[in-house]
């Protein structure tokens, strides 16, 4: 178990420089300058002020020069300045990392428990309601497909706007507070950010449970007569779930890109939203940090994922 | 009086579209920053709703000189949110070392024309110019020239000054809490100079990116006002209870905004005359005005904002007339040849803000024989390639006027401020005439022969066509019934605001 964390570890080292690497270049590359909008709409005060701040930052020097400072600084631990608010950028995502952890992970749960539900309750209907079954698969099919920002404002309009049941905007309410307020304002986003992961787990978990149903050692169970709940929980599911975890840990991905849009129609204050507002003002130091910290997520996720399916299956664990 | 502390208990919450990167509005025009922080802050002078100038942190003042010297004699009763006293000193820190050196608007306008400024005592400050200036006032308010605590600020970087982050004012809210991304706390200022103001207890801005969202979060009551409105939202807060809309064009961004387009005068064939006007005769504003921005803006006449009011004459609605624009390229030699497009024009714009119009515009344009090759990209890049790399045909602004054509009109036109920064004379437009009369009508004290003056600018400037005016931004506000007494066309919205029983 220990030779496969040390193992990922330092496979993940070469992968994170490479990644932070390329970033920077492609940054770099982008269009767009920082300093054009720093004075607002009214222009900016003289051509020599935007001159002297892009000196100041080393705009004017040449991307290798910058991206061999860069690694400097990053070796010292330091992610920089943020251009924008003129403040740490390190304090910048501490700052807003709590909210999308919070958000992720209620959305993987809700991925997990429901869409497991859902695949074992679609599998139920396979065997026994087929034509009921293809016709609600097709129906979550289409609607558990809709990207963030349509599945998000459609939540709104039905949970928030028609049935006043939950809040729309924000993490807490500016009149009340509390971790029920957060609550509330946590099930909308959180849905929506789950809503595709789920499907995909409820259709995997279908597939395999159609498939474990089907092997001889639940033939045998059932003709020892033992009750179907009781098959289900010992010997079908643990044999079917490996492939809708192995799915849920793999997306972490999918957390971190949905995080972005998710946050944006709820205004969520996690640091997907950071990542838009940064790109939006090309504050690089503080568009470098968001991604470099989104690397380092994902890159923990999957580690974590591995860890978890060793200690599921012992075919992983031998290696 | 348990009514009245009620109301003063009680919380405003305010939407604002984005995070602003700070809160010091006298380094930055940027509305996001001005919308929020002149609660903050306040000018030597107000505005009423009619502009006229009213007493801010300026109790009175004199005109002097034919309008050479402006003398301002402060309230003697002000201090900073930190009980620090506010002296004139810090009205002449604030303009010599923020406004005149990083306030775009006044940088442009009012720094070539000042002298000086002096502050011979504590409670007096006095403006020097060389030569008469007319538009003074209009300058002073907490939109334009927000006053900043020098005890603060001497002696560091204005711009990386860490009080930006946690501000210090004399306005009538002060500042609590910010949390990035969520939301801006202010509270009651309880010892502001007008006595019995604010009457609100906390004013929370909350930061809600997607309109549409921001929209749902008022018709539930979420939040109280929108300081904005899109043409998408509006037909479902018209229909939704307890909802007030009200307009102004006025606004923390500058004001009277005209969405125009820039054509780069550089480039053959936008340098002939003719091409502009039949590229200017191709756009039907009222379609654009009704159907794009559905009511929120109303086709443009000219350079002048009409609500401003500035000229001795409101110029006419610009024409449609693609037949007319059509023999006007062919008198400029511009015909098609083997069914190919008379002319191809590639147009930088950013979106998503700019799309819609992009589209449009293409099958107005389409209409007359001129194609229009799209070119979009994020806000940010566009302003780089249209106004500091100065590489397009056709570009896309919305150039606010201010509350005085000196402050947002001039700058546009001035072949002076022909300079690879953002949101000035982008088309290259130089002629001396037109130079030359902006100055005179700064200079102009008289109000009716300056409008007499401005009126010169307009026919000259509508003649040249430097630019193609599309339409002027009517500044849509919404907000619960249950708010009264907003301030809309104020950077101080809130001073007078208060909640009634739902």
């Amino acid at each position: 178990m220990w030779r496969i964390v040390a193992r990922r570890l330092v496979l993940a080292v070469p992968l994170v420089i490479g990644v932070a690497a390329l970033n920077f270049t492609l940054v770099s590359l982008a269009p767009g300058d920082p300093v054009i909008l720093l004075f607002g709409e009214g222009g900016a005060p003289d051509v020599a002020t935007l001159a002297a701040l892009r000196s100041r930052l080393a705009l004017d020097r040449p991307i290798a020069e910058r991206l061999v400072a860069y690694f400097g600084e990053l070796a010292r631990g330091h992610l920089g300045q943020s251009i924008l608010e003129k403040r740490s950028v390190t304090g910048a995502i501490a700052e807003r990392l709590p909210a999308t952890l919070l958000l992720a992970s209620a959305a993987l749960i809700l991925a997990g428990i429901f869409g497991i539900g859902l695949g074992v309750l679609l599998s139920r209907m396979a065997q026994r309601t087929p034509r009921l079954e293809r016709g609600t698969f097709l129906a979550l099919l289409l609607g558990g497909n809709q990207p963030p920002f349509v599945a998000g404002i459609v939540l709104i309009v039905i949970f928030a706007l028609i049935l006043g049941l939950l809040p729309s905007q924000g993490m807490t309410s500016a009149r009340e507070g509390g971790s029920l307020d957060t609550l509330a304002h946590l099930v909308l986003p959180a849905l929506t950010l789950a809503l595709q992961p789920m499907f995909a787990v409820a259709r995997v978990t279908r597939a395999r449970l159609l498939d474990v149903w089907q092997r001889d050692h639940v033939r045998t169970a059932r003709a020892a007569g033992i009750p179907e709940w009781r098959i289900l929980w010992r010997h079908v599911l643990p044999n079917a779930l490996t492939a809708p975890i192995t799915l849920l840990a793999l997306s972490a991905a999918h957390w971190v890109g949905g995080a972005v849009l998710t946050e944006s129609v709820f205004a969520w204050p996690g640091i997907g939203r950071l990542a838009v507002d940064a790109t939006l003002a090309r504050d690089y130091p503080l568009i470098l940090g968001v991604i470099l910290t989104g690397t380092l997520l994902v890159v923990g996720a999957n580690l974590s994922a591995d860890l978890l399916l060793a200690s599921l299956d012992p075919r992983v664990r031998r290696g | 009086m348990a009514q009245a502390s009620r109301r003063i208990a009680s919380t405003i919450v305010a939407v604002a579209g984005g995070d602003p990167a700070h809160l010091n509005p006298a380094i930055t025009t940027a509305g996001g920053v001005h919308t929020i922080a002149g609660s903050l802050y306040d000018g030597l002078v107000e505005l009423d709703s009619a502009g006229r100038p009213q007493p801010g942190l300026a109790e009175r003042w004199e005109v002097k000189d034919g309008g050479r010297t402006y003398v301002f004699h402060l309230r003697p009763d002000v201090r900073w949110h930190d009980g620090v006293p506010f002296t004139a000193r810090d009205v002449t820190y604030t303009f010599t070392e923020m406004l005149l050196k990083y306030s775009a608007r006044a940088k442009a306008g009012l720094a070539p024309a000042l002298a000086g400024i002096d502050a011979p005592d504590a409670a007096t400050v006095i403006f020097r110019f060389r030569k008469p200036y007319a538009p003074l006032l209009k300058r002073l308010t907490v939109d334009e020239a927000p006053i900043l605590p020098r005890h603060l600020y001497e002696g560091t970087d204005p711009l990386s000054n860490p009080h930006n982050q946690r501000p210090v004012g004399t306005g009538p809210y002060r500042f609590v809490e910010w949390a990035h991304g969520d939301r801006i706390v202010f509270e009651r200022n309880a010892s502001y100079f007008v006595r019995g103001r604010p009457r609100i207890g906390r004013l929370v801005w909350r930061i809600l990116p997607n309109s549409t969202a921001a929209a749902i979060a008022l018709e539930r009551g979420e939040v109280d006002y929108l300081g904005g409105v899109d043409g998408p939202e509006l037909s479902r807060l018209r229909a939704a209870p307890g909802v007030r809309l009200g307009r102004n064009p006025a606004g923390a961004g500058g004001g009277w905004c005209v969405n125009t387009l820039v054509p780069n005068l550089r480039h053959p064939p936008l340098e002939d005359v003719r091409v502009r006007r039949a590229l200017s005769l191709a756009i039907d504003r009222a379609f654009l005005a009704e159907r794009l921005y559905k009511g929120t803006a109303s086709p443009a006449h000219g350079p002048f904002h009409t609500a401003l009011g500035a000229t001795d004459r409101t110029a006419p609605p610009l024409a449609h007339d693609s037949a007319g624009a059509v023999r006007l390229l062919g008198a400029a030699n511009i015909v098609a040849r083997d069914g190919a497009p008379r002319l191809r024009l590639r147009f930088t714009y950013g979106t998503p803000g700019f799309a819609a119009l992009a589209e449009t515009l293409r099958d107005q344009f389409a209409r007359i024989g001129v194609e229009l090759l799209l070119d979009p990209m994020d806000f940010n890049s566009a302003v780089e390639k249209v106004y500091i790399k100065q590489d397009f045909d056709l570009g896309v602004a919305s150039y606010c006027n201010g509350a005085d054509p000196d402050i947002g009109v001039k700058r546009v036109y001035d072949s002076r401020n022909v300079l690879p920064i953002p949101f000035n004379n982008g088309a290259g437009y130089r002629n001396p005439v037109v130079d030359s009369l902006f100055d005179a009508a700064a200079s102009t004290l008289d109000p009716v022969r300056r409008r007499a003056v401005y009126g010169q600018v307009q026919r000259i400037l509508l003649d040249d066509v430097p630019y193609l005016w599309l339409v002027e931004t009517d500044g849509l506000r919404a907000w619960r019934a249950t708010v009264r007494g907003l301030r809309i066309w104020s950077g101080h919205t809130f001073d007078e605001a208060t909640i009634v029983a739902r």
